[in-house]
């Protein structure tokens, strides 16, 4: 009896020992924050804007996909400035062989990277109403978001879409119009409807923004969205729309209070926000790890990877030598090899035309921050929107103010109509080379791609030339989407 | 016990035979299959009860009448009839009664007789994993067992296998196996254990058998059990094997420097010609002149412009500068392996407790430079029954591995040795040489310097890319550092209490500790971490806790048996991650963090996961006949929501021994007959992430700005996937010599958890969500016959195979596209969607699949559109046509395992084998597509490219613009996925008792073991095994191995 009494007690006592309660079961994550953490307060809001800055530089797929910076290089590639050295990361870009791929990783992070931006933003826009703090810190927020979402769309519809021809009703595809976060696919929207929505989200960013300074953002980096830069990407749309006396207003308020660099600070190499004429830029940090994905990691003479050593960039020859000697700008290329490869004692190969406008931080560090605007390009807008609007001395003016700065001798243009528009172009190529603009300025532009009697090698890029308004001006749909999204239609290529 | 009975019985009768003339016989009983003495034996006269037993020796004295004839006889061994013929010595070798059926298998907390058992399962012997030379013991699984698939694993040293069975269950979540070593559930790495130690492998298949794993065991569960000590049979045992290892799939055939010039050339005559419009004649002369330009090397003693001539043939002068060490690089990042590995074992027990204690230490240097693997263990299983009420016992296995390994994890990673020595050129040097005379350009010290292409300064040219340009891959595999070492600690406790007299409590408690450390280097000479030198550390801490406590009773009334089981279940499981990585080495040779001078990533972060779970069986026996058994289990998971955490999993089985029935009593020749069913219902959770149900946005910092972005979006009602099997079995022993199973099984796997894709346009990829059902349905049969099985001669053929299909019942998706697959209702997970290739135009060799003329944007007219033999073909991809064509499941796999024995000789040749399925072979189709300048060719483009208008080729007119014509994912590169392979071949020599002896041992026994010896497929350098689902890739090719070896025991 004693002996069975010791066994019940025993065995009780081992019983209770596995008790658990239900909470054991509740685990979380480390590496992240609960959704419903994120819109509690402005600041936690805050945090979520800066995931999107962050966005525009970060790896996503494959290499040559990290951020807005690899489509500014996938768009330069596609164009008629950048000559690639051999066939390498972006070469199928030169050839126009990505975009012509439903399935592609270019074709698709792309369409991920700009509809992230805006689910992101979505989630800003659509939760921030209920953040708690200062209406300010709200608005700024919100401005940000709103700002984000109409500077995704623009990319967006620029590469999915189809040409957007001023004077017409633009009934054309654009691109899906997510406006509200949803799990669901939504039909392409027209590029009138798409352009009317960049159009309403940048004003209401513009208004937002408008003198806003919020005590976290005191140091301003240059990541952020500040209202100039609201304003140039307003320009930047007004642009596209053959929208001149928007495009120059807003490219004019958009540099007001906003310098250029000097000439000596145009030779430090394109990498650092805090150049003067940066408005709006990246900002790679050590701790960012950019491998071999970084825009410099492509896009420097520096770089010791083996894209730079074996397929170094060059530019375009026939508009190398439109340069003028006394032009600063000159200097961002070499224009023979043997030059090149005495202005840097390079690991790889050295070519003709061989750009050193980007310089990474160093040969095995390809940190840089991407220039995503610059004072210049404000000029630049202003200036070609005046001229095709017809008020040729101001546009020759506004030429003027910047070209004279990057070369001392520049002296005010003499050119009217067509050949004052000719020259302001040839500037925006030169100033511009290698920040992804060009194809998107062919496309708006309806002019062809010709690539003859230039340095390009037709055995690297295949495509010499293509005939304006021909169907591979707009990119195919992902596949990824139209599997999970029965209401998009593709492309015809 | 019942020894002790047969002692006794036997000396009661010795006075009985002290008559008549006699002689007094002795000799010693030893075991057959490791030639240890086997003590208690027992030894009859045949007709008489005048018998014996051996001692603790072995060894046994009688008299009996000189023609009387001994019976030896012992339980699980074969009794034996010896006739005395005057000898006054016999010494006898017993054998496993190889028609034992009445194995005792290892199955869900605790064992079960083989022959009442109600589940399925299979089991692997020690002796079946101890004689081979694996380093891992999931290798020791393949061909064993029916209703279980493998894939070839990697040639790592240390690597395993991929283990499927009964199919495919699950699309998104795992469909490996659960482990569970000594009871309780091992998430460690299996190679941790030395297969030296283990006793026996069980192999549970249906929900019978694993329903009380039922929260972790819906693809099976591998249950390993380690061995224990001999209560009296005290022993050391030392087993020493030596060998080498090689490549096992030899490379692929490629051409050599001679015809790969000359199919450059040809790539870039037609380039010339067909893209170019250049006229065939001036193409002809300017592809001479300019395929230096492409090529960049000219391996030749002729000019740069006339290696080849414009008649597309090599110039006649034309002979090798280099010597072909210096264009192998195959061979100069491979060795001839080595392996060495030593076990000792002490074991044996006392009346009360039993004892092994073990030490391993095993190095395996693989066939590719700087790969190995290297194990250190020790291992201590005592068990003990303190008191009549209580038992107890403790297993402790602690053990350091380590090694390098082969960067082979990225496909065309620079760094891959696969990838860089399979498709680089022919005619590149691996060292600096005379670009015209071919002499090597050796250092101050004398020694040969690599050609890193790098010198194009003192007129050597860098390699084109597709000879990876700027790349050097024995330099980096020389020069990089990619090092672990895992420290592990795991332990295993019980305790017993039995009480009124049918009543026990068991309380088990697991522990493991995994302590990992990973650290990379990449050189600052060639490669990833030019010119600066990077490195990183990894280092991650596991902490697994299982405790489980069971309370049991059983009983027998009459006829009837009862076992009724209740459980308590509580699983913890804890990741802690660090990790560092920096550049800017700052002195060579110190691989630690800081030593470099810029920090590129510095995190750490943990995940968690735990589990509960309730369980019951009942099991019910009736006559030992027929025999019922029930399970029930209620689990929940961290990884559910709390509201949908909970899930009720249940298991019936029942089994009939028809033999034991008494109308079977005149069927002599039926040693066995048993019919089993079963159905049952167990829960699969794992591989879909540790926080499925969450909204998480995850931390994205902004330069110095704390930030976060969207990551995913809430599943609240995501429950368990389920599998419903079905499971019935005919088992039968016939004549004393056939034995066999079949079984068929019909495994329903529902609310399939699958990362649903969602339109990217919506800014999230996908969502896990309980999607579809599926069912894999088989039918696995095992045959054994033995030709010879008496004392000198044993034979057995022993064969396996399983055929199986796989069928997607629902998905509430119309289609879901996976690479080359596409699943569909109606369709298997491994069926294969790809291009409909229809052949070569023999006009101009452009490659043509059929047309999909309902794409949209098709225009008859194009220029892409041929029509030939009636059909619509195109040439690109964009219009042609997709289909399904071929599984990559096989129509039968299986194992054949054929095991002879001559006296003290054994032999045993394992092959496996797989019959039908297709692979999609990409590598092959990469060395088939000249894509790029540099790159190898294979060589059936010799003979079957197209090269001229009438050609009837198989394969394109060599271009490189026209590859995207033919991709992979193409029926061009489907292949026949059947094979044979010779995959274990054992020879094994035991020495006679007195030999062994008068060396002063008690056993001794060599042998030569071999593994992976030859595989029979559809091509050379195809590993058909690579993967499930039939695609091919650049990881470490599979090892042969052969070792040398010896086994004593004192």
């Amino acid at each position: 009896m004693k002996k069975i009494s010791f066994y019940l007690i025993l065995i009780a006592g081992v019983l209770l020992l596995p008790q658990s309660c239900s909470d054991e079961l509740d685990v979380t994550p480390t590496q992240s924050v609960a959704e419903a953490d994120v819109f509690t307060s402005t600041r936690n809001a805050w945090g979520a804007v800066n995931g999107i800055h962050r966005t525009m530089f970060q790896q996503a797929g494959s290499m040559n996909n990290a951020g807005h910076g690899a489509h500014m290089i996938h768009n330069d590639f596609m164009g008629d400035d950048l000559v690639p050295a051999a066939w390498q990361w972006f070469v199928r870009s030169s050839r126009w062989q990505e975009h012509d791929n439903e399935n592609s990783a270019h074709v698709s992070d792309r369409w991920r990277l700009y509809y992230r931006i805006i689910a992101n933003a979505n989630m800003i826009i659509h939760n921030i109403e209920g953040a708690e703090g200062p209406a300010r810190d709200r608005e700024f927020i919100l401005g940000q978001a709103l700002a984000y979402r109409g500077f995704a769309y623009h990319n967006l519809v620029q590469f999915y879409g189809h040409r957007y021809e001023a004077g017409t009703n633009n009934d054309q595809l654009g691109v899906p119009l997510v406006l509200e976060p949803t799990t669901e696919g939504l039909p392409r929207a027209t590029v009138e409807e798409v352009y009317a929505q960049i159009v309403q989200d940048l004003d209401e960013a513009i208004s937002l923004l408008d003198g806003k300074v919020v005590d976290w953002d005191t140091n301003a980096p240059k990541s952020h969205i500040t209202h100039d830069v609201a304003l140039g990407l307003r320009a930047r749309v007004a642009l596209t729309m053959s929208d001149w006396s928007n495009a120059a207003s807003a490219a004019n308020q958009a540099r007001e209070g906003n310098v250029l660099m000097s000439q000596a600070q145009m030779l430090e190499g394109f990498s650092d926000h805090n150049n003067p004429e940066f408005m709006w830029a990246s900002r790679q940090i050590e701790e960012h790890t950019t491998y071999f994905h970084s825009f410099f990691a492509f896009m420097s003479y520096n770089f010791n990877s083996t894209n730079i050593r074996t397929s170094p960039k060059a530019i375009n020859s026939e508009l190398y030598h439109q340069i003028s000697d006394t032009d600063i700008r000159k200097e961002h290329w070499e224009e023979t090899a043997e030059g090149a490869r005495e202005r840097y004692d390079m690991p790889g190969t050295a070519v003709d035309y061989h750009a050193f406008k980007f310089e990474a931080a160093g040969g095995g560090d390809s940190r840089g921050d991407i220039p995503f605007m610059r004072t210049a390009e404000m000029y630049l807008i202003e200036a070609e929107a005046l001229a095709r609007d017809g008020q040729d001395g101001q546009a020759a003016q506004v030429l003027y103010d910047l070209i004279s700065e990057r070369d001392h001798e520049y002296e005010l243009s003499a050119n009217t109509g067509d050949d004052l528009i000719e020259e302001i172009m040839i500037h925006r190529r030169i100033e511009l080379w290698g920040e992804g603009h060009r194809w998107f300025d062919l496309k708006r532009l309806d002019l062809p791609l010709d690539r003859h009697g230039t340095n390009f090698n037709s055995s690297v890029v295949i495509l010499m030339e293509y005939p304006a308004g021909g169907p591979l001006w707009v990119s195919l749909i992902p596949r990824n989407e139209l599997e999970a999204n029965e209401n998009v239609v593709q492309n015809v290529h | 016990m019942k020894k002790c009975l047969v002692l006794l019985s036997c000396l009661l009768f010795m006075g009985g035979s002290l008559f008549g003339q006699q002689v007094t016989v002795s000799g010693t009983v030893t075991d057959a299959d490791d030639g240890l003495s086997l003590p208690g034996v027992t030894v009859m006269v045949e007709g008489t009860t005048i018998g014996t037993v051996t001692d603790i020796d072995g060894e046994y004295e009688i008299t009996v009448a000189p023609d009387a004839t001994l019976v030896f006889s012992f339980v699980g061994m074969a009794t034996q009839q010896v006739d005395v013929d005057g000898r006054q010595v016999i010494n006898v070798q017993m054998f496993p009664d190889m028609a034992a059926l009445e194995e005792v298998i290892v199955v869900a907390y605790g064992t079960a007789e083989r022959g009442t058992f109600t589940g399925s399962a299979s089991t692997i012997s020690a002796e079946r994993i101890e004689s081979r030379p694996i380093s891992n013991v999931a290798r020791a699984i393949e061909g064993t067992s029916p209703g279980v698939q493998v894939t070839a694993g990697s040639g790592q040293p240390g690597s395993g296998q991929t283990i499927r069975i009964r199919g495919f269950g699950s699309l998104n979540a795992t469909n490996n196996p659960l482990y569970v070593v000594d009871g309780v559930p091992y998430d460690m790495d299996i190679n941790n254990l030395n297969p030296n130690d283990i006793d026996n492998i069980s192999i549970l298949k249906d929900a019978a058998a694993t329903a009380l794993y039922g929260n972790r065991a819906a693809n099976g569960v591998v249950m390993i059990t380690t061995k224990s000590g001999d209560r009296d049979r005290t022993q050391f045992n030392v087993n020493f094997n030596q060998g080498f290892s090689n490549r096992a799939i030899p490379e692929y055939d490629r051409l050599g420097p001679e015809q790969w010039t000359e199919l450059a050339w040809e790539t870039l005559r037609n380039e010339l010609h067909y893209h170019q419009g250049v006229e065939m004649s001036e193409a002809n002369q300017r592809a001479s002149e300019e395929l230096i330009n492409h090529i960049h090397y000219n391996p030749f003693n002729v000019a740069d412009d006339a290696i080849v001539g414009t008649d597309g043939r090599l110039n006649p002068n034309a002979s090798l500068i280099y010597s072909q060490s210096t264009l192998d690089w195959e061979d100069a990042v491979s060795r001839l392996g080595n392996r060495s590995d030593l076990s000792m074992t002490y074991s044996g027990g006392t009346d009360m407790s039993d004892y092994y204690v073990s030490l391993g230490y095993l190095n395996d240097k693989g066939y590719i430079i700087n790969t190995d693997f290297e194990r250190l263990t020790a291992r201590l299983n005592i068990n003990s029954e303190l008191r009549d009420w209580f038992s107890t016992g403790i297993n402790v296995g602690a053990n350091r591995v380590g090694g390098n390994n082969a960067r082979d994890g990225s496909t065309t990673g620079f760094v891959n040795p696969f990838f860089f020595t399979r498709n680089i050129g022919p005619i590149f040097p691996i060292y600096q040489a005379d670009p015209t005379t071919g002499e090597y350009w050796l250092d101050d010290d004398g020694n040969k310097q690599y050609d890193l292409g790098n010198h194009s300064q003192l007129g050597l040219p860098n390699r084109p890319q597709g000879a990876s340009a700027g790349r050097h891959i024995v330099a980096e595999t020389n020069w990089n550092v990619s090092e672990w070492t895992r420290s592990n600690l795991g332990t295993r406790a019980f305790g017993t209490i039995h009480f009124l007299d049918n009543f026990s409590f068991t309380a088990n408690a697991g522990l493991d500790l995994n302590s990992y450390l990973f650290s990379g280097y990449d050189n600052h000479i060639v490669g990833d971490g030019a010119p600066d030198g990077r490195g990183r550390r990894t280092n991650t801490l596991t902490t697994t806790i299982n405790l489980n406590q069971l309370l049991e009773y059983s009983n027998r009334f009459g006829a009837h048996s009862i076992d009724l089981l209740l459980g308590h279940e509580y699983y913890s499981w804890n990741y802690e991650y660090d990790y560092g990585f920096r550049q800017g080495l700052v002195t060579e040779g110190n691989f630690h963090l800081v030593n470099f001078t810029t920090t590129n990533s510095l995190t750490s972060y943990e995940h968690n996961e735990r589990s509960e779970g309730y369980f019951s069986n009942l099991s019910y026996g009736y006559d030992d006949r027929m025999f019922f058994s029930a399970s029930y289990r209620r689990d929940g998971s961290s990884r559910f929501y709390e509201e949908s955490r909970w899930g009720n999993f249940f298991s019936l089985g029942a089994s009939w021994r028809i033999d034991r029935e008494e109308f079977m009593r005149d069927f002599a020749f039926v040693n066995m007959l048993m019919f089993r069913a079963s159905y049952g219902q167990v829960g699969n959770n794992r591989g879909i992430g540790y926080y499925p149900w969450q909204a998480l946005y995850s931390l994205n910092p902004n330069a110095n700005e704390a930030g976060f972005r969207q990551a995913s979006l809430p599943a609240l009602d995501l429950v368990w996937e389920s599998n419903n099997t079905t499971n019935v079995a005919v088992e039968f022993g016939l004549f004393e010599r056939l034995r066999g199973e079949i079984e068929f099984f019909h495994r329903v796997s529902s609310n399939l958890l699958f990362d649903v894709p969602l339109p990217p346009s919506t800014g999230v990829l996908s969502r896990d969500e309980n999607i579809g059902e599926m069912f894999n349905q088989g039918l696995e049969m095992r045959l054994a016959y033995d030709f010879f099985a008496d004392r000198q001669y044993q034979w057995t053929l022993d064969v396996n195979a399983t055929t199986f299909k796989n069928e997607i019942i629902y998905l509430p998706q119309e289609e879901i596209i996976q690479g080359s697959k596409k699943l569909m209702e109606g369709r298997g997970i491994y069926d294969f969607w790809v291009r409909q290739w229809w052949g070569v135009d023999p006009e101009d060799g452009r490659g043509l699949h059929y047309a999909d003329t309902s794409i949209e944007g098709f225009n008859p007219e194009g220029d892409y559109v041929r029509v030939l033999d009636g059909d619509t073909l195109v040439t690109g991809t964009t219009y042609a046509k997709w289909d399904y064509s071929g599984s990559a499941i096989p129509d039968l796999v299986g194992g054949i395992n054929n095991t002879f024995r001559y006296r003290n000789l054994e032999l045993s040749v394992l092959l496996t084998f797989q019959v039908g399925g297709y692979v999609n072979e990409s590598r092959y189709a990469t060395l088939m597509r000249y894509s790029d300048y540099g790159q190898a060719m294979h060589a059936n483009l010799w003979d079957n490219r197209w090269q001229q208008p009438g050609d009837q080729a198989k394969y394109p007119r060599m271009s490189q613009t026209d590859v995207s014509d033919y991709p992979n994912f193409s029926t061009l590169w489907q292949r026949d996925a059947s094979y044979l392979n010779i995959r274990s071949v054992y020879l094994s020599y035991n020495f006679p008792v007195s030999v062994a002896q008068r060396l002063g041992t008690q056993a001794l026994r060599v042998y030569v073991s071999a593994e992976n010896l030859y595989m029979f497929s559809d091509l050379q350098g195809m590993n058909v095994q690579h993967s499930f689902a039939g695609v091919t890739d650049n990881t470490y090719s599979a090892a042969r191995t052969v070792v040398l070896g010896l086994n004593v025991s004192f």
